[in-house]
């Protein structure tokens, strides 16, 4: 994993520096830091030619750009590099970090033991992020964007999709929370094996069926919502919910 | 030949009325649609001419199931309105086309060739005036009705005095009826455009008197973080006093915990709060802005920390200012009551203009870690008991009603966080 470190106090840089090569040469050799820059024009023009994985970067730089500008750069040439903020100012711009640049996370300048305990932990964070970049199992995960920000939602935790009233907008219900997004559920239908399409307005996942009503023909999903079942469809779920069980067991 | 003339005459009818229908109301005509129109229009047929001598039943019941039809596709309850209004305009459409054809002894193609063109024309004046008006006029729902209701009292009254006659054959009554109700038509044309031009421009007065009233609040919450500015700055001698006091008797400890205690925090929090200020001059949306001042101020006096971060100008946002104050309002109320329970509150407010679209981000700590999405957003639900679930629910009724709006509502490491995105604007 190749890391760029921009920082314009010579200390900080330093002592940054020397924190991220001795957790290099302790635990992952493969990390190496590539450039380490005070001014962002460093950065910038490094970047003309060639890319890093990862990026450190100081809000506060005493110069006309700021880290954040250096980091719009960075995102318009690589959507997938991992960009850690250094500031003064606690978490005083947390969101627009998260949402604006997809920023992994960002270290608060605190006393030296607490700046390299989260040097520490956040390289950790990026250097997995960086090994499943090449075998993350997207087939696992469904994906929405919000702003810049990526949020995977496993497809495990998902209830069902429905249709919504407007056109186009579906809405997602899963353990922890609730998503709109615009799409078609039919897109969605083949994304995993537990989804299924039991009605025209719902994919609902049979991993989470509490109970079935054959009366009204609606199905019961773990967190107490209802979902309908078309006429025609209610023998398959039937089917596909007991051959689920019996490979269960 | 009767039979064929009323089979000829429902196809005609088939047509105009369904097709302006997903004319007006900007519909996808698709096969299952059209299909399901062809077998109400039939069955309406068929009862007409089942009731060949009293053509209401079958004109009733057409209206009915056309309405139910529609609403069934569009969930919109203009459909309501827009089918009267239309039957109003194909009647006298009709009726004036086969006057003109009876006075002028036109052939009878001439007749349907006049329908069809007067029909389109009065339809296509129609949803021009309701595309001129939507934007400006908020019908509240009893005013939806009593619009619906004057338009089902003309509709009767129109029938009565120009179908009856004409179906007994008095032409000559018909024709004299017709004439007053034209006129009477044209005076009400100018008259509902003065109404809806007087409603519109008391609309705009009220928005523009909440603009103010959320201005002035504004500019309160500025004065007050002002006047602490001011009473730091006019304490300033005697903090020095006592810091003077503390240093001649070589008090190091009490130095320390008066500096701490006193000074940093006081000083602290009205810098924070001068900061969140500074922030809100990116939005330059003076309904919003006065809003989250004063929830701002209401925060800080419950010593809610809370964030805002406005990293970029948004001049404005695709969305009804009023509806997103209230969105905005619900959203902060509750997180500022969800708030006040725990020991290490926080609230995060930020507003992120991307280059479609605007992310709004509302974010509090929060103790459970895991929320239901089915109770969510219901009448009666809250994580804090009975009857303060109705804020969520409205919230989503409200964006209910925007296409281009999307909001996703979630615990995440024991942060309850709403997303709002916005397309379009800025």
């Amino acid at each position: 994993m190749r890391i760029i470190l921009c920082e314009d106090d010579d200390l900080q840089r330093n002592f940054l520096h020397k924190t991220i090569t001795n957790y290099a040469l302790f635990h992952e050799p493969s990390i190496e830091i590539v450039l380490s820059a005070s001014q962002p024009d460093e950065v910038l023009s490094y970047l003309e030619q060639r890319q890093a994985d990862c990026y450190f970067l100081d809000i506060e730089l005493n110069h006309p750009l700021n880290g954040m500008d250096v980091a719009v750069e960075i995102r318009k040439r690589d959507p997938l590099a991992t960009i850690i903020f250094i500031t003064t100012h606690a978490d005083r711009l947390k969101l627009t970090f998260t949402y604006k640049l997809a920023a992994l996370d960002f270290i608060v300048k605190d006393t030296p033991e607490q700046i390299s305990k989260q040097v520490i932990e956040v390289l950790q964070v990026a250097f997995n992020k960086y090994k499943q970049l090449g075998e993350f199992d997207q087939s696992e995960m469904l994906q929405i964007k919000i702003g810049e920000r990526i949020k995977n939602i496993k497809i495990h935790d998902i209830y069902f999709i429905e249709t919504s009233s407007s056109p186009h907008k579906l809405e997602l219900h899963e353990k922890n929370g609730y998503y709109e997004f615009y799409g078609k559920l039919k897109e969605f239908e083949e994304l995993a094996e537990s989804l299924y399409r039991c009605h025209k307005s719902f994919l609902i996942n049979l991993q989470h069926v509490k109970e079935l009503n054959a009366k009204e023909r609606t199905v019961t999903m773990a967190n107490g919502a209802v979902c309908s079942i078309s006429f025609r469809l209610f023998r398959e779920l039937q089917r596909r919910l007991s051959l689920m069980n019996e490979t269960k067991l | 030949m009767a039979t064929s003339f009323i089979i000829a005459f429902s196809l005609f009818n088939f047509l105009i009325i369904y097709g302006s229908l997903f004319y007006i109301m900007n519909m996808k005509i698709t096969l299952k649609r059209v299909i399901w129109c062809l077998l109400v229009n039939s069955f309406v047929t068929v009862l007409a001419i089942y009731f060949q001598h009293s053509l209401w039943i079958p004109m009733v019941a057409s209206i009915l199931l056309s309405m139910g039809l529609f609403y069934i596709f569009s969930r919109r309850k203009m459909v309501f309105l827009h089918m009267f209004v239309i039957y109003i305009i194909s009647i006298l459409a009709e009726y004036t086309a086969l006057f003109v054809v009876v006075a002028l002894n036109l052939p009878s193609i001439i007749h349907g060739v006049l329908i069809v063109l007067l029909i389109a024309i009065v339809v296509v004046i129609y949803k021009a005036y309701l595309l001129h008006y939507t934007d400006k006029i908020r019908l509240s729902m009893l005013s939806q009705i009593l619009l619906a209701l004057i338009l089902i009292i003309t509709f009767i009254v129109f029938y009565t005095l120009i179908f009856l006659p004409a179906e007994k054959g008095d032409i000559q009554i018909s024709t004299i009826n017709l004439m007053t109700l034209f006129v009477y038509f044209l005076i009400m044309i100018g008259l509902t455009s003065v109404l809806l031009r007087t409603i519109s421009k008391e609309n705009l007065l009220n928005q523009k008197m909440i603009e103010q009233q959320q201005f002035t609040q504004y500019m309160h919450a500025l004065e007050q973080v002002n006047r602490e500015m001011q009473t730091f700055r006019h304490d300033y001698a005697n903090i020095l006093l006592s810091l003077r006091g503390y240093i001649e008797q070589e008090d190091l400890v009490g130095l320390r915990k008066y500096f701490n205690d006193q000074i940093i925090k006081e000083e602290q929090r009205t810098l924070f709060k001068n900061q969140m200020f500074s922030q809100l001059e990116n939005l330059e949306m003076i309904e919003i802005k006065g809003l989250i001042a004063t929830k701002l101020l209401i925060a800080d006096e419950y010593h809610i920390p809370m964030n805002i971060e406005i990293p970029d100008t948004i001049h404005d946002i695709a969305m009804d200012r009023i509806h997103l104050s209230r969105i905005l309002g619900i959203l902060l109320d509750n997180a500022i009551e969800a708030s006040t329970s725990l020991d290490d509150p926080k609230i995060n407010l930020a507003f992120i203009a991307m280059t479609n679209n605007v992310v709004i981000v509302i974010e509090n700590k929060t103790t459970s870690d895991i929320v239901n999405s089915k109770h969510l957003f219901e009448e009666q639900y809250s994580t804090k008991g009975e009857n303060r679930g109705i804020g969520l629910y409205n919230l989503r009724k409200i964006l209910s009603n925007y296409d281009n709006v999307t909001l996703n509502s979630r615990i995440e490491n024991h942060w309850f966080i709403h997303e709002i995105i916005i397309d379009g604007g800025m």
